[in-house]
């Protein structure tokens, strides 16, 4: 019976620890973001006293959706001398930030959260929680996950017919149906023709391939500034009868709410649900 | 000679200090010294722990490339040969560039310069395998340039079948070489390989001075030729293969450097050997500091900076060798 | 107490026997002058010998350990090879590694340089001399090892015949002090008059070894270089010459 007691003593002792933790879990004021998904979740959750800088690629359209808001916020170069010296408390970075400098700065004893790449919806949903609860806002991050799951179910109900559609980028590129992207297709009401040659994750789809598979409707990125050959796919002959629409990346690459608004300009090329 | 060592050990040291003090973040040159003594406050963490170690990187990879190529072009007796024919930067990039692409380099940061240090062993292994068990140089050039294609290949083919853009960009910045964001984590890696190795390159300073009346009368006066080619393989290997796992690939220092400096210690190998240390440090020091004056806002690269310097550097070079023989 | 022994020496090319069963001692003042025709396997004797070649039989060279060796005897190969362009003074102290570092000014070198006329080039950038001060270089090198054997690959080759003379020369006086030498020599003539012994290669094997007189005898002469020549003995040395070439005998 004591050993029952003395137990029950430890675990109060512990949680009383963890509620008087978290509870007292300060805010922090000095956030700098070293990847573009993570400078747009940070936007969208922390106040804006609270960003100490973003990264530069978010003031570029063509990826960031939030461009024209990033500009107010100060840039960094993504270098270790520069963050140091300002004393951040926190630091968020993706899984593609420069390694040397993720593990400098924890060496020198900077705290770095690194969010691992959105595969699905539901990462996003776990990556909002989790910016949420790092910038001291989960009320926050709870709402704009509410939102979220109801716009979704918004988006996707009432779907009886599925196109058939591929993802094309360059070089020949596509997304599977294991992706984000295949996700946005998905909720948007296309079937992705990747499910007809086996390739989940995606890859190279040669040229021929998607021509013989005839798809209903050909998605493909809006072509960055400057002239690329990898891109030139894109403007294929043969893919001129294919009914095709264009998408920017800066919903699409990133995952935040915004992957909703690319699922509802996809759905304008939906039989069903584009004629709203 | 001494005048020359001196110049060296001189310019070494400036040039030292410089990447010391020059960064994103603008002090006094007082202050950052006294910071850089003290440690005291975040300059002084700074200039302990974000500078220092970058300088001192640039030293062991700048001195281990100059090294390796005046050993290279003495043991093959040829001015145009560097550390690269032996196959072990190519080698050593493939085992980098495969923890990249596995995801090995995610899970805990020694796994990409380990990777690129066990194929660089891997690369020896095959590399005497290949050149067979006599001491002549034609075999060994042969079985390094065997390597190499083998790691390009497979390089590329890693590259080739990358999951995704953001993978290959990594992959090929990876490759272009860098220090920049380096801790002592990464000198301490790189340390007793760097260390090791360039005792054993050095201890054939007789050796490829010998060399120089050829590989028969070389032996006539006491030398091993198997016994040399080993030293030189290792000692090669283990500072290649250290420098290229925490800085990638950085080329033209083992090409250009000694062939600079061959005029100034009038050719024997064992002085060249040294002056190329000390010239190689030099030379990468410069460059590091470059990438940080020039185009600060771009991320240039170290090796792009080094391909770029080593260039016109090879054309005058060039220019001057036609000027003599005419 | 003999400086060099072979004892059946043997080199294979596959089944060819290269340089077949050759036997002989050099003793000290021996100056051998190792002569044969084209091919008769002279370079290959004299690597196999010094134990830098793979072959049957022994060799008392061969045997030593690879600094010892250096100690015993140098060599002096018929390729002119100088890499880098070291001055002569760096070039001619190479002779002096197997004794550990050199010192400034040894007197080795010094000597050697002397010896071999150098001393206005001892300066100079080895491979910016001519072929004739190179090979003198070479020489000088040879010399400054110092060394109780000496072999030598063709010394005289690209010399004019004042240097020609004064190489040998310094070959026999090298002997005279109790030296001994093995040198291939192209010109018969030159070796008659300055070695004081001959050894006879004809593929791969050792035909004659012993003085000019027993060597170079006409039945000789004709089997082994199909020649005939003039054979003189004057008070300054041995004149020889060839004078016409026979029908090839078997």
């Amino acid at each position: 019976m004591l050993v029952f007691v003395q137990l029950f003593n430890q675990i109060l002792v512990n949680v009383a620890l963890l509620l008087w933790a978290t509870l007292t879990y300060a805010a922090p004021q000095k956030i700098v973001s070293l990847n573009l998904c993570t400078d747009q979740l940070l936007m969208l959750l922390a106040d804006s006293n609270q960003i100490a800088s973003l990264s530069k690629i978010v003031d570029d359209p063509n990826v960031s959706f939030l461009a024209e808001k990033s500009a107010e916020y100060k840039k960094n170069r993504g270098d270790a001398e520069e963050i140091f010296i300002n004393s951040p408390d926190l630091v968020v970075a993706g899984v593609y930030t420069e390694k040397a400098t993720v593990q400098i700065l924890q060496s020198l004893g900077v705290l770095v959260e690194i969010f691992p790449i959105e595969q699905n919806f539901n990462d996003i949903v776990k990556n909002i929680r989790k910016m949420g609860l790092l910038v001291g806002h989960s009320d926050r991050a709870e709402k704009m996950i509410d939102d979220f799951n109801i716009r979704l179910e918004e988006l996707s109900s009432g779907i009886n017919e599925r196109p058939r559609a591929a993802i094309y980028s360059a070089n020949g590129y596509t997304t599977g149906t294991d992706t984000m992207s295949g996700q946005i297709l998905k909720t948007a009401g296309f079937r992705n023709i990747t499910e007809e040659v086996g390739m989940s994750f995606g890859g190279t789809l040669p040229l021929e391939t998607l021509v013989m598979l005839q798809p209903d409707l050909v998605i493909t990125g809006k072509a960055y500034p400057g002239h690329s050959r990898s891109e030139e796919i894109l403007k294929h002959p043969a893919l001129r009868p294919f009914k095709s629409i264009t998408q920017t990346d800066a919903k699409w690459i990133c995952g935040t709410p915004a992957v909703l608004d690319a699922v509802e300009e996809l759905q304008r090329a939906h039989p069903e649900k584009g004629l709203r | 000679m001494m005048r020359l060592g001196l110049f060296l050990i001189s310019l070494v040291t400036f040039l030292f200090l410089c990447s010391l003090l020059i960064g994103h973040t603008q002090a006094p040159i007082s202050t950052s010294l006294k910071a850089l003594i003290s440690g005291e406050g975040s300059l002084g963490t700074v200039m302990q722990e974000i500078r220092l170690p970058r300088a001192i990187l640039a030293v062991l990879v700048g001195g281990s490339l100059g090294l390796s190529g005046a050993a290279m072009q003495g043991y093959l007796r040829n001015p145009l040969a560097e550390p690269g024919l032996i196959g072990i930067s190519g080698s050593a990039s493939l085992g980098a560039v495969l923890s990249l692409q596995t995801g090995l380099a995610a899970t805990f940061w020694l796994a990409l310069p380990l990777s690129a240090l066990g194929m660089s062993v891997l690369a020896v292994f095959l590399i005497m395998l290949l050149a067979g068990k006599q001491g002549r140089s034609l075999t060994l050039i042969l079985a390094g340039i065997a390597i190499s294609a083998l790691a390009g290949a497979m390089t590329s083919l890693v590259l080739n079948l990358s999951p995704n853009p953001y993978a290959t960009a990594e992959i090929v910045f990876w490759m272009m070489g860098s220090l920049a964001d380096r801790s002592f984590d990464h000198v301490w890696i790189a340390l007793p390989f760097c260390v090791m190795g360039a005792m054993m390159i050095l201890s054939l300073g007789p050796a490829l001075n010998a060399l120089t009346l050829g590989e028969d009368t070389a032996q006539t006066i006491g030398i091993h030729l198997v016994k040399t080619r080993y030293l030189l393989v290792i000692g090669v290997a283990a500072v290649i293969g250290a420098t290229t796992a925490v800085a990638g690939a950085v080329g033209f220092v083992g090409l250009v450097v000694p062939h600079i400096l061959r005029r100034w210690v009038k050719s024997q190998p064992s002085r060249l050997m040294w002056a190329s240390m000390l010239g190689g440090a030099a030379l990468v020091l410069a460059a590091d500091i470059l990438v940080r004056l020039v185009l600060p806002d771009r991320d240039l690269k170290l090796g792009v900076v080094m391909a770029i310097l080593g260039a016109p550097l090879f054309l005058h070079l060039i220019y001057k060798t036609r000027a003599e023989l005419s | 107490m003999s400086l060099m022994t072979l004892d059946k020496l043997s080199v294979f090319r596959g089944d060819c026997p290269v340089v077949d069963a050759v036997s002989l001692t050099l003793e000290p003042g021996d100056f051998v002058g190792l002569i044969g025709p084209n091919g008769a396997g002279k370079t290959t004797l004299m690597r196999a010998a010094l134990g830098i070649l793979e072959h049957k039989g022994s060799s008392s060279l061969a045997v030593m350990s690879q600094s010892d060796r250096a100690k015993q005897a140098a060599w002096l190969p018929q390729v002119r090879e100088i890499a880098w362009g070291l001055s002569v003074r760096d070039l001619v102290g190479l002779g002096r590694l197997p004794f550990g570092p050199i010192q400034k000014n040894d007197r080795h070198v010094e000597a050697a340089i002397i010896e071999m006329e150098l001393t206005a080039f001892s300066d100079r950038i080895a491979t910016q001399l001519s072929g004739g001060e190179q090979a003198r270089a070479l020489i000088a090198r040879a010399l400054a090892q110092d060394t109780p054997v000496l072999m030598a690959d063709e010394p005289t080759a690209s010399l004019d015949p004042a240097n020609q003379i004064s190489t040998l020369k310094i070959f026999s006086e090298l002997a005279q002090t109790g030296r001994g030498i093995i040198a291939s020599i192209h010109d018969l003539g030159l070796a008659a008059r300055y070695c004081t012994k001959l050894a006879l290669l004809n593929r791969g094997k050792l035909v004659a070894f012993g003085s000019a007189d027993a060597v170079l005898t006409p039945d000789n002469l004709r089997t082994v270089f199909s020649i005939e020549a003039h054979y003189e003995k004057t008070k300054e040395g041995i004149i020889f010459q060839p004078l016409s070439v026979l029908k090839k005998s078997n």
